[in-house]
């Protein structure tokens, strides 16, 4: 039962989709996860894949950067191909119009329910996993995952769709289509087991900034603290203002569960308010945080998981664009790749990472157990 | 009530246990802060029950 992956660099769409298919589509697999660079033609990718893998549930999206193997990639298509031995059921829904109504994923849910003959709410979480891949433009993200988080224990884990930092449109890939403003959702039955890593690179200082008044659907803090926002994230940071978006990277805020941040990161400051890349809520406290070292972390997170698992068959990694962006100008981003030299691993740079809520700057991965 | 919800949901799993309580937290409930002194907030209450129909509890 082994978990294979395959990626190619040429620029041609199908001529990429014919390299990945030649080395998966000999395993027979039953699902196959892609993840493709914009600057592909969606439709056309989602069509080749789709006509590439005929007995296979073939699933994917539009990334800012592909991880496959030991590589960090741009520009590329990189693919898993599971075998049914791992993943004997899967079913499939795509969530349409998800800026505008949640009502598409309860019925997703009511779908997932008949399909498994099963409850939402009954599916077993240990033999159970979900998977959303979600258009990373929507900022819809949020709700989507409070909705599948009130209708579900399964686990739903994965990421926001990427375009290579353009950010005009993403797309999810389902049913050999190309998505926009829209969530695949996948329930995998996971017989053999699994785990999850998140990690973030971070740690909690002292100082705490609590929202008090918020534009939520904006993901905009006026005020922190009945202060500028601005004004007070610089003031935590012992800068004038001007500084602060500098050390938006090694300072992002985290609501922590524990020890746990659940890191909330900066995007820009317009006038005194700070828009950031997730919602934040009001009264919400959240941590000044300090970063630490990305590859160190991870390397650590993976020896940790597959000590704890025995032996790992498979990763899917949904790796923030933030990190792959610090790693690239840190020049780090082969050594993270080498990370996962010796597991069969695919994934992408995403623009929001999902796991519980919608975060930032965090890999969240899907460990599949040998 | 934050109690029944997390009890509720998890019957009696710790993974589910867990995520539920982090799934509150971001709806603005940590767990830690409350406590049954903690004192009546009618707002907060009236989230609680909103909750609780969204996750199928019944308080």
């Amino acid at each position: 039962m082994n978990i294979t992956t395959a990626y190619s660099i040429h620029s041609d769409p199908l001529a990429a989709t014919q390299e990945v298919a030649a080395t998966l589509a000999a395993q027979q697999p039953g699902t196959v996860l892609y993840f493709a660079s914009s600057n592909y033609a969606g439709p056309t990718v989602a069509s080749a894949m789709e006509r590439a893998f005929p007995d296979a549930t073939v699933i994917g999206c539009t990334t800012a950067g592909e991880l496959v193997g030991g590589h960090m990639l741009k520009s590329s298509l990189v693919a898993m191909a599971l075998p049914t031995e791992v993943v004997p059921e899967i079913h499939v829904q795509v969530v349409h119009k998800i800026g505008a109504s949640l009502d598409g994923v309860d019925a997703a849910f009511r779908a997932f329910s008949a399909a498994t003959g099963t409850s939402a709410r009954e599916l077993d979480p240990g033999t159970w996993v979900g998977l959303i891949l979600i258009d990373g433009l929507s900022r819809a993200e949020e709700r989507v995952m409070e909705r599948i988080g009130a209708l579900t224990d399964v686990m739903f884990i994965g990421g926001s769709a990427g375009d290579d930092l353009k950010f005009a449109r993403t797309e999810v890939f389902a049913q050999g289509q190309a998505y926009n403003d829209a969530a695949i959702l996948a329930l995998l039955r996971v017989p053999h087991g699994f785990d999850f890593i998140k990690t973030q690179s971070f740690s909690a200082t002292h100082k705490i900034l609590t929202p008090t008044l918020v534009d939520e659907a904006n993901r905009t803090v006026l005020e922190f603290d009945g202060k500028p926002a601005a004004q007070a994230y610089a003031d935590a940071l012992g800068l004038p203002v001007e500084e602060a978006a500098k050390h938006f990277m090694d300072h992002p805020l985290g609501l922590m569960d524990g020890d746990e941040p659940y890191v909330r990161s900066p995007q820009q400051i317009t006038g005194n308010a700070m828009a950031f890349y997730c919602a934040v809520k009001a009264g919400m406290p959240l941590s000044l945080l300090d970063s630490s070292d990305i590859v160190a972390d991870t390397a650590q997170a993976l020896v940790e998981k597959t000590t704890a698992l025995g032996q790992v068959a498979g990763v899917v990694n949904f790796n923030c664009i933030l990190r792959t962006l610090e790693l690239d100008a840190e020049g780090k981003s082969a050594e993270y790749g080498a990370v996962f030299a010796k597991v069969p691993t695919v994934g992408f740079s995403t623009y929001g990472e999902a796991m519980i809520g919608h975060i930032n700057q965090t890999s969240t991965m899907l460990v599949f157990k040998a | 009530m934050i109690d029944q919800i997390v009890a509720q949901r998890a019957k009696g799993n710790a993974m589910v246990e867990k995520t539920t309580v982090t799934k509150l937290l971001m709806k603005g409930f940590d767990l830690s802060k409350y406590n049954a002194q903690s004192p009546d907030d009618p707002a907060k209450i009236a989230e609680l029950q909103r909750i609780a129909a969204e996750f199928g509890v019944t308080l």
